[in-house]
Parts: C-alpha cells; structure tokens; sequence
C-alpha cells in the first residue's frame, strides 16, 4: 500500500471516530443531571422563569431535534451562542478570545522539557553510572514525582514572597524580588500577548534606506515569557522528568547495539557516532511522547490556568462543563478530538520519516 | 471578592439588589402610615462620611478632589452588563457602577435613598407612586434621563426575552399592572408604568407590596436610555443587542464604562458629568481571579487595594476589633499578615441565610429531628467558618427578622426545640429508636452539598455524630446546576443551599417555604425550595399556609399590617422547626480588609456588591 493510500484510509477511520466522541459529549450533556437553565437563574429564580429560558434555548424541544442541530452545528463549527458563560456571544469567538493564552502556556511548557528534558537525559545516557548522570537521573525522577497542582501552588506562593526567602536564604545579603526583576509584572493574570502587532509596522531608517520591520515590543514580550515561564516549569515538570528518563535509556540501548560497534570499529569519531547514529534512532521511542504532550496545548492546563489566574481554554471548558454549557462543551470537545485524531495520524506520519523501516502493512 | 472559598461558587448568590433591614421597612412604613408623605433625599453632599478607619471632612460636594489614580480590585467572571440579564454578583458590581436606578442603597446601607428621583409620592392606598426624576442627570451618551427612559427600561423588565428578572414585575414581588397576551407573553405597553410628563414617572400596582422602595433599587430597575436595543417590541433598537450587552453599556451611573475583556479584567472610568458626587478615583479596574488562593496572592502582592483572605488562609487571631458602631459593624484591623502589613478591617453582617433542606418525601421524620437535635450551630460556625458568621435558627436572618437581631435570639433560645447551641445526641437516639432504628438497623441518607470545602466540612462534623445516632449519613458534592436540577424534580435528600435577599423582608425569605409550592412533583418541579412539604404527615404545613395566606392578605406598608404579617412570619417559623424541614446552619457576615491608603465609606448589610464606588479615595500607596 502506497504512503497517500495509507493515509486516506487512516482519515476515513477517523470519521466514526469523531462522530463517537462528539456524540458521547452531547449524550453526557444532555441525558445527565447537568442543567445550564439552573446554572443561568440560579436559585433565587422561581420556576415561571425557567420555562421561558427553556424555551429561548430550545431545551424544550424534542432531544432528536437538538441533537440533528446540534451534530450541523458542529460541522459547520458554528454552535451558535454560548448558554450560560457568556449569553449572546458566539461560543467560537469565546474560543478565539480564550486560545492565545492558553496556546503560549502549551507552547513553553512542551518547550521547556524538550530543550531541557531531552538533552539532560542524553547527556545521562552517554555518561552512564557517573555522577553527573546520576544527578540528572535522580532529578528526572524528582520531577516526575511532584504533582502540577501542588507544585504550582509552592511555586506561586513562593514567587510572591521572593524577598522575604531570598534574604531568608542568604542571611539578608541578596533581595531579589521576582516581579520587579528585569520588567515588572503581576505573578499570576494572564500574560500580555498583544507584544507583536501584526497591522502596525516601524520605519526604521540605516544609512540612508528606510526598512520596514514588523512593530514589536520586547519589553511586552519579556514580560509575557516571565509571566508564563512558572506555570510552564510546573505543566513541563512531569514531561521533563519522563523524556529525560525516556532519553536516557534510549540512547543507552542504541549505544550498546551492534551496528554502532561496528561503527566504532571501522573508525568513525565519537561525534559522528553519536549525532548520526545514536541521536536519530534514540528519538524513535520519544517522538509518541512528545505528541501526546503537545495536547497540553489545549486541554491539559485546568489546574494551571486556575492557580496562576491565566482563565484560558483550560479553564473555559472546565467552567462550561460543570455549568452544561452545550455549544460552548460542544465546540471545544469537537476541536480537541479533532486534534486528538489528527495528532495520531500525524505521528505515525512521523514515524515513517524518522523510521523508514516501519511500513504500512 | 472572591475571600470566601464557601461562597465564591459562581452564581451561586445571584441577588444584585438589595438588602434592608426591618428598620428599612418601619422607615418607609412611617411616611407611608402618613398618606402621601413626600420624602426628598437628605443632604449628603456636606455630610461627613464615615470611613472604616474613621470619621473624615473629605468634601463630597463639587469641588471635589479628582485623583488620578484607579482603584483595583478583584471580581469572579462576569456574564453579561445588561441590567435586566444579569443574574450574578460579578456582573452586578459593575453595574451597580455604570447605571443608576430610581432608588439607591446609599454604600450598600439597607435604608433606602432616592438616586435618580428628586423626591416622591405614595398613593393613600399604597398602589400608586409617582416620582419626580432629577433635573441635571443624563445618561453616558449626553442624553437627559427622563421618565420615557424608565418606561422603556421596565418595560424590557418585564417582557424583553433578554430579562431574567421579570418575576420581579410579576405578583411574586411588585406586581406592577400589566397584562399577558394568550400564549402568557407580556403585552408590550401594558405595563402599569407611564411617563405622565418628561420628569414625571408613576408606577401602579396591582395590589400594595410593602418593599417597592427596597426593591426599586435593584440594579435590575436600573434606567437605560429609550430605545437603545430592540429587545422591546415597538423599538428597532439603536445598536445591537450583542453591542449594549457586551461592548458599550450606556447607563447614568458614576463610572463610565471602558473595557470588558472576558475571564480577564474590566475598567470603567470616572463620569465627570456625573448627578451626584463625582467619583474621587478616576476609575476601577477589576482582574478576573476566580482560585481564592490566587486571588489572595494577587493582594498580598498589593496587586489590589482590598485583600482577599480564603477562609484557609484567615487566621481570627489576628483580628483586633476596636470598635463596634451602631449598626453593630465590627471595625479594626487585621494583621501582620504575610507581608508584613497590617490592614484596615471591617466585618458586617449581609442578609442571608444558609441551610440543610430536608425533603419530606425523602427523609424520614425522625433522621430529620435527629440531625437537628445533634448539630450545634455555634460549632459550626467556629470550627469550619472560623468565626465568619452567626449561627442560625431561623430562615429569617437576624437583620430582618421581626424585632431584629434582639427578637431573633431572644425566640431562638427560648423556644428552639433542638437544643440551642447543643450537640444532643441522646435525644437523636431517642427519636430514631422510638422510629424503629437501631444499631443493626440504621438509616441511610444522603447529604448534597455544593461544591465548597466549608459545607463538606459541616457535614462531616454531622456524619461522626450521627453515626453514633443510627443515621449513616453519606456525603456528596454535586456541581451547582445539577443539584438545582435534581433538587426542583424532588431527587434530592437532604440537601445545602443558601438564600440572599431580593428585597429586604422575611416574605422573601419565608415564601419560598409555603408547602404548596415545595411540592416537586408540580409542572415543572418545585416553585419554592425542594422540600415537598406537602407531604408531611402532621399539621405543620397546614400552620404554615395559613400563616402565609395571612400574610398575603395584609400586603400593605401600615403598622397594623406589619403587625399581623410579624405574627404569621414567627408562626411560620415554628411549623419549620416542629417539622424539621428546613435545619438552618448560618448567616453569612462579610468581612472587608483594604490597606491603609484606602479610603472609603463602610459597607451596608446589603454588601460590597451594592456599594457604588464613588466615595473612594485613595491616599498615596506604599
């Protein structure tokens, strides 16, 4: 079977699939307990008016009917106002509103433990049983160890007293405060994206010729990475603990298999070896890793986004599932399946380009 | 504030209105026994305002001092600015600040004041009140507010689908005039409220309801200008609904609105132009922090000017009390808390009222006497609240109940029949042995609670005891929605949840207990709370609507009529206890902690919610 063939197949199987999964989340929804009429009026409402918001949302209609609108909705990603979070705005713009920050705090936490995870545990692999490996092994386990909800909330607590325990620290000789150093900034709240203006453009003038360049702000830049780099560490934590324990063993297999003795044999540099030979295959068994990680891009954050105050997508659909809100639940478990499918195909995609020996059979 | 992990569930208290006291009450009562007494606000323009530290000369008057500063502050997530759709505390503290009603509660006081009325008239019958609107107010557009405005604005009260506190134009509570087509839609223009000239606005009742004044100051009677959007049927609207609701809330109230960017923050700017005392702070800026603990890091960080403090973060010893005012308001300090400062302190008590409900249907009798008689309020309130609020015997809180806080413990202590601030287990065992239960024969319940650590606390303090009482009492804690769905369709045992006023009188409180309404087997389940009532086997309930149908007859703001309904209200409340349907846990009090720069009026039992912010000021922060 030809690569392309392969994956057409593997993007029909997807259709149940997402057909499932969206169908589980309005079943959920819609048979269970939850009711986003009590979660709009509350208790202090008599009834009279949950018959007519029942009717404004057209909750009192025949559940086939709702679901037939709710399955076009969705395939046209338009579920039309969100129930209870915010009436009279379209879920999709609440999504749009709410997917910048959580998409910066997912990008540097499957950052993080990549550019620190992977190296750390190679660098473990190929110095085995020494001290430097045994640091780094023992750290990698450390981090694995601690939970998110507990270690954002130490890292939180401890940031906002920075003062204080740096002079506890060093016998009152260092005063380091953490949000005023480099550029000032609150600790948690949602970092400030707006540090890149895609409309507005600088008129730089060198030596005569005027250059153009895209307006960015760094000092707005620095602040939105400062302001992220915590809850980052803390979501990146467990993921670095495991792709530096994963690397370790990788690269120790593969350094102890016979082609790369061979390769020694026959006189190549240590260099070569490693970068060319153990480096590539050591990265087969993390590349699933690593793509299921990439899920935190969206989803994985709840108890992040709750801790440092960041109210991102995380956050949204937590509050929109307790609360019923249909077409805002709907629409963000329709992209995350979405995504969940795509990565999986995209994965083994990866495989056959850093493995050509896996084939489609 | 988000300072209370018990209370911070959103929506959970969805009242944006009003509070008062019975002292509101006899206040408005005492013009109204005079026939037509016309009442003009008092001059507070050169009054001394009381702050939480102490008295001040601050002038309030034109010349006021114009900082350039804005205060900050924290709120939970917001749904939406329209005054008529806002159901939930977040939204209503902006809107408390953008728009301006008829009548106020002056910083969150229960004894209302006329805002945008000059002054105004009462009918000898109680059914009919005219007032006159103020000359210089005008909306943020330029516009003049006129009484054509208020017309419009009740209107879309009472019939616009956006509204979801029609109920309260309704004879649920006001019962303004008005009329239903016959699908049951109201009729535009039929509403019992007319423009008699530009200034004149007068609103006809159906029958006399003795809290209008109280509760034409909800934020939900606020005024709008004419025509603005078209959810009213004979206006086109003059922007999008979306557009008002969301991005330009056009209202005559101190702050002017700036920005609003969802699970974010919002700003709203001083309104120079503004009918009353212009605000000192040129405006407020609220984040959206909804985890307590961040919130308390956020003010420990002095990100904002009041300090969030969660319940497991408060520590009662390092409150200092140094005074107790007239309104028995608790003022001092609170501190050195983790930074190193010490702060302003002030602890008032709100008008709620939080419980166990007990169904009828659900719970037998004798479990029902038996929880009862092995909780200890007091207890409760300490060991799981630590201290922040009053123990509760009544549904009626103690700011409201008749003879207030005074006639409120005296008939708890003497008449409540389950022990005052006792835990008596013998008799819980008595009562369940005498049902037929023992140790090998014990019975199960279920006790629901909303998401809150505090409530699952108390009931864990409720389960150690009746174990030893032949109740198993099983815990659960269910998201808000949910358990407000199953309790309405009768699925619940028992059950947590609190009431916060929509007007200031028990007849809010006690009729939600009428026991034809708790029936959850009814067209669309429970109409009052879940208790199904009804369906209790002894005279009770049959007590208590007579009591109420007394009270329903006597609607009218007279001594005589208050009289009779202070009667029926303790009789209700003692067909409450004889049954054991309802077991109340405790009054919520509020506490107020703001660093030493800030500078601002105490807050009323009607809580922060309801204060405008125009009296803050604000010294040099350090």
């Amino acid at each position: 079977m030809s690569r392309w063939g392969y994956f057409a197949r593997r993007l029909l199987l997807a259709i149940p699939v997402v057909l499932f999964g969206v169908t589980i989340t309005f079943a959920i929804l819609r048979l269970g307990p939850l009711d986003p009429v009590a979660a709009i009026l509350g208790p202090n409402t008599p009834p009279s008016q949950y018959a007519r918001v029942e009717e404004q949302l057209g909750l009192n209609r025949p559940l086939w009917e709702q679901y037939i609108e709710f399955m076009v909705g969705l395939l046209t990603f338009d579920l039309g106002n969100s129930y209870v979070i915010q009436e009279n705005t379209k879920a999709m713009t609440l999504i749009v509103q709410h997917a910048p920050r959580t998409l910066w705090l997912g990008f540097w936490s499957v950052l993080i433990p990549l550019f620190i995870g992977i190296p750390l545990g190679f660098y473990a692999g190929l110095n085995p049983n020494t001290m430097g490996d045994y640091f780094a092994s023992f750290g990698g386990i450390i981090w694995r160890a601690m939970p998110n909800f507990w270690l954002g909330v130490i890292f939180y607590s401890v940031l906002s007293q920075s003062v204080t325990y740096s002079e506890m620290l060093t016998f009152g000789v260092v005063q380091f405060q953490w949000d005023a150093w480099i550029v000032t900034n609150n600790i948690g709240t949602p970092p400030p994206l707006n540090f890149y203006n895609s409309n507005g453009t600088e008129l730089l003038t060198v030596g005569g010729t005027t250059i153009s360049l895209f307006s960015f702000d760094w000092e707005v830049f620095v602040r939105a990475v400062k302001m992220v780099l915590p809850p980052a560490i803390v979501l990146g934590s467990a993921s670095m603990g495991n792709e530096m324990r994963l690397g370790r063993t990788a690269v120790l297999e593969t350094i102890n298999s016979k082609y790369v003795e061979t390769a020694r044999a026959k006189g190549l540099s240590r260099r070569k070896i490693v970068w060319k030979h153990v480096f590539r295959n050591a990265l087969i068994p993390l590349v699933p890793i690593i793509l299921n990680e990439a899920f935190l891009l969206i989803g994985g954050s709840v108890i992040m986004e709750q801790i440092f105050a960041i109210n991102g997508i995380g956050y949204l659909f937590f509050q929109a599932a307790i609360q019923g809100d249909m077409p805002l639940v709907g629409s963000l478990m329709y992209i995350f399946i979405l995504i969940v499918v795509f990565m999986n195909i995209f994965q083994d995609f990866l495989y056959t380009i850093i493995d050509p020996r896996v084939g489609y059979e | 504030m988000t300072d209370n992990t018990s209370i911070d569930r959103r929506r959970f208290l969805k009242a944006t209105g009003g509070t008062a006291s019975a002292v509101a009450v006899a206040g408005c009562l005492g013009g109204g026994g005079e026939g037509d007494g016309t009442d003009t606000p008092e001059d507070t323009e050169t009054e001394p305002m009381e702050t939480a530290t102490e008295q001040t000369t601050r002038d309030t008057g034109d010349d006021r001092e114009l900082l350039d500063k804005t205060f900050q502050l924290i709120n939970s997530t917001m749904s939406t600015l329209d005054p008529v759709a806002a159901t939930d505390t977040a939204s209503g503290t902006v809107i408390q600040n953008v728009f301006d009603a008829l009548m106020n509660y002056p910083n969150g006081e229960i004894e209302v004041e006329p805002l945008l009325a000059a002054d105004f008239e009462v009918s000898d019958d109680f059914t009919t009140y005219t007032f006159n609107i103020k000359e210089d107010a005008q909306f943020h557009n330029g516009d003049e507010v006129t009484a054509q405005d208020f017309v419009y604005s009740f209107e879309r009260l009472a019939g616009s689908s956006n509204s979801r506190r029609a109920y309260f134009t309704t004879s649920y509570a006001m019962g303004i005039e008005q009329s239903a087509d016959s699908d049951g839609n109201y009729e535009w223009g039929s509403l019992g409220a007319t423009a008699v000239d530009d200034k004149t606005f007068e609103l006809s009742l159906q029958q006399p309801f003795a809290s209008t004044l109280e509760m034409l100051a909800y934020t939900s009677f606020s005024a709008v200008p004419e025509g603005i959007v078209g959810d009213h049927g004979n206006y086109n609207g003059d922007m999008a609904y979306e557009d008002f609701a969301r991005n330009n809330p056009v209202g005559a109230g101190p702050f002017v609105f700036e920005s609003w960017e969802t699970n974010t923050s919002c700003d709203i700017t001083r309104n120079e132009d503004y009918h009353g005392p212009v605000p000192h702070v040129a405006g407020v800026h609220w984040q959206v922090i909804t985890d307590p603990d961040a919130a308390y890091n956020y003010g420990q960080n002095q990100n904002s000017d009041l300090v969030s403090m969660p319940t497991s973060q408060y520590d009662p010893s390092l409150v200092s009390v140094e005074q107790t005012d007239s309104k028995g308001r608790e003022i001092g300090t609170y501190g050195p808390m983790r930074n190193g400062e010490t702060v302003q302190y002030l602890k008032y008590s709100t008008i709620n009222t939080f419980y166990i409900g007990l169904n009828a249907k659900n719970v037998d009798p004798a479990a029902r006497k038996a929880m009862a008689y092995v909780n200890n309020q007091q207890e409760g309130v300490d060991e799981v609240f630590k201290g922040r609020g009053t123990p509760a015997y009544h549904l009626t809180p103690p700011g409201i109940y008749p003879g207030q806080a005074e006639g409120y413990n005296q008939h708890a202590e003497e008449s409540y029949p389950y022990g005052y601030n006792t835990t008596d287990i013998e008799s819980a065992r008595q009562v369940m042995e005498d049902a037929g239960y023992g140790p090998n024969n014990k019975y199960e319940v279920t006790l629901t609670t909303y998401e809150s650590d505090t409530w699952q606390g108390l009931g864990t303090i409720l389960r150690d005891k009746l174990a030893n009482a032949h109740v198993n009492l099983q815990l659960e804690e269910a998201p808000f929605s949910t358990l407000l769905n199953r309790g309405r369709n009768g699925n619940l045992g028992a059950y947590s949840l609190g009431w916060v006023m929509d007007w200031p009188a028990p007849d809010n409180f006690l009729g939600q207990l009428v026991p034809e309404l708790t029936n959850t087997d009814q067209e669309g389940g429970a109409q009052g709370f879940y208790l199904d009532w009804d369906d209790s086997d002894t005279d009770a309930p049959q007590r208590a609507s007579d009591a109420w149908d007394r009270i329903s007859n006597n609607p009218a703001p007279t001594e005589e009529a208050q009289q009779t309904r202070n009667e029926a209200y303790v009789e209700m409340e003692e067909a409450m206890w004889d049954d054991m349907i309802l077991l109340p846990a405790y009054h919520r009090a509020d506490e107020r902690m703001a660093y030493n720069w800030v500078d601002m009026p105490r807050v009323g039992a009607g809580g922060g919610s309801r204060q405008k912010l125009n009296n803050v000021y604000l010294n040099d922060r350090s």
